[in-house]
Formats: structure tokens, C-alpha cells, sequence
């Protein structure tokens, strides 16, 4: 006998034995089968929700532009924060300096003894 | 589908209610993933992750087996190869319905020992060769599709199938069986 023979005969006789399965595990299938289409048409009954966001994904909509372009804008945010932050810092030297070489510091600078240990060190360089 | 679905789960992991939970997951699966393909694609969507579902609680087992075989200190008999020998029983279950042997009680039951033969049978193969011929010569799939829901290259069916037609030609003869 070759292998499809067998094959066929093997597959005849398990046709059979499949359908004299225990009335517990025939019952126990039904209700896999009933749970499986039952969250099926729970799916379906939430489809319309979901179809509306994939729409509004999948469309290019004004929530779909915003959060292509969120990241983008957030970073010119912290770029434009460094450049504003960098910009005031030497805004601030500049003062200090063209004060110093004006000798218009205020009173307040040469009580802060930061500035006195920063004009001994430039003063000995 | 679900009964054949059911006996394959069964024959790999030997065990009715485990065999129920493996066929309930795929049929679980199969709608919450692929409720929008086409009728005609579902079986074969349904065969992939059944057939993923068995090899994973085969695997699961297989280790579990080794843990325990190792540890309880009891040898093993070593009548097969490395599959566990889920059941020793023969009979598949009492009959539900009437079938084709109805007429006659005596071949009923001849069929039925037949049958319990053939299943143990396919029990005692190793796992592929299982696998490839209930996909192939149960399910009615063809080299190509068998092929796609085991994730192996068709002549690799080709190779599980005889094999698997040799040893259960084998084993049904040792057992006096003439199909």
C-alpha cells in the first residue's frame, strides 16, 4: 500500500472515530465555538468607534498633523530655549565687562564674593 | 473542523481538557486577529495557529516531562523514542451517534479498537511527522499549504509524510492491523 492509499484508509477511520467524540467534549467544542463567535460580534459591535480612529489615523486628519509634526516642534522649542538661554548668558558677561571697563559696577558686585575670587584669578592671569 | 482540530490538539499533548483549551485559544485567536480575511483563507489562518497553539504546549510539556523524569528518580521505560505515551487506554469514548458500523455492533466495536490502534499509533510518532500527515492526508491540505502552516520547505513534508506512512504502516501491521 503506498502513502496516499494509507493516507486515505488512516483518514476514513479517524472521519469516524472524530464523530463518536464524548458527548462532554462535543458539548465542550460547541461552546469554544459559540464563545469564538460571540466575541466576534462583540468585535463588530465596537467596529464602528474603531473604524472612526483609523479613519482619523489613517486619513492625514488634524490629530494624524499633530502628532507627525509634535516632535519636530518640540525640538525647534528646546533648540530656540538653548539659543535664548546661551544668548542672555553672554548678554550678561558683556554687561559685566563693558560695567567693569566703564567702572560703573554696582556696590552689590563687589559684595558678592564670587566676583572677588573671579577678579583675583583674571587679575593674576 | 473543530472535532479534527480537537483530536490533533489531543494526539499531541494527550490530554482532553488541555486539548479543548489549545483548540479554544485558535478559535479565539483566528477571530480577534483575522475577522476581516476572506472565508476561503480561514482554514488555513485557523490550521497555522492551531498548529503553533500544539507546538507550544508540546514543547511546554516535553520540558515539564524532562524536569519531572529527572527529578522523581523513576527510570524511564524507553518503549519509544523521546515522545511521552500519553494513554495507555484504547477506547476513544462511548459512542454518541450512530455511524457507519451501527448496523453491526460487533464491526462497530472492531472499528472503534481499530481506530484507538490507529490513534495510539499516531501518538507515538515524533511531533512533525505527525503534524505533516494529519495536515496532509486529514485536513486535505497539498504539499505547498502543509508546507505554509509548518514553517518548513516542502520537500521537508514530503520527508515527515513518508516517514511518518512507513512507521505507522509498521506499527499497524505489528499489531496484526490490515487497513
Amino acid at each position: 500500500m503506498n502513502e496516499t492509499e494509507l493516507g486515505r484508509k488512516i483518514r476514513e477511520h479517524l472521519n469516524f472515530g472524530a464523530q463518536r467524540l464524548s458527548r462532554e467534549v462535543f458539548t465542550a467544542l460547541e461552546a469554544a465555538r459559540h464563545r469564538a463567535l460571540a466575541s466576534l460580534e462583540q468585535e463588530h459591535a465596537h467596529a464602528p468607534a474603531w473604524q472612526w480612529a483609523g479613519a482619523a489615523r489613517s486619513s492625514g486628519g488634524r490629530g494624524s498633523g499633530l502628532r507627525r509634526w509634535l516632535p519636530l516642534m518640540m525640538l525647534l522649542a528646546l533648540l530656540g530655549a538653548g539659543l535664548y538661554w546661551q544668548q542672555s548668558l553672554m548678554q550678561q558677561e558683556e554687561d559685566v565687562d563693558s560695567a567693569l571697563l566703564a567702572d560703573d559696577l554696582p556696590l552689590d558686585a563687589y559684595l558678592d564674593h564670587g566676583f572677588h575670587a573671579w577678579l583675583e584669578r583674571s587679575s593674576q592671569q | 473542523m473543530e472535532r479534527r482540530a480537537f483530536k490533533q490538539a489531543y494526539f499531541a499533548v494527550g490530554d482532553d481538557h488541555v486539548a479543548l483549551d489549545v483548540v479554544q485559544d485558535a478559535m479565539l485567536k483566528l477571530v480577534s486577529r483575522y475577522s476581516d480575511k476572506a472565508a476561503e483563507e480561514l482554514p488555513l489562518l485557523f490550521q497555522r495557529i492551531l498548529q503553533n497553539a500544539i507546538r507550544d504546549h508540546y514543547r511546554r510539556q516535553k520540558v515539564r516531562n524532562l524536569w519531572v523524569t529527572l527529578f522523581s528518580g523513576l527510570s524511564s521505560r524507553g518503549d519509544e523514542e523521546d515522545d511521552p505515551d500519553p494513554l495507555d487506554t484504547l477506547e476513544p469514548a462511548e459512542p454518541a451517534a450512530s455511524g457507519s458500523g451501527a448496523g453491526n455492533p460487533a464491526a462497530a466495536v472492531e472499528r472503534m479498537q481499530t481506530i484507538g490502534l490507529i490513534e495510539k499509533a499516531l501518538q507515538t510518532l515524533p511531533f512533525r511527522q505527525r503534524q505533516a500527515f494529519l495536515l496532509r492526508y486529514w485536513e486535505g491540505l497539498d504539499v505547498a499549504e502543509t508546507a505554509k502552516v509548518m514553517g518548513c520547505s516542502e520537500g521537508s513534508v514530503k520527508t515527515h509524510c513518508s516517514r511518518a506512512a512507513h512507521a505507522l504502516a509498521e506499527a499497524l501491521k505489528a499489531k496484526g492491523i490490515e487497513l
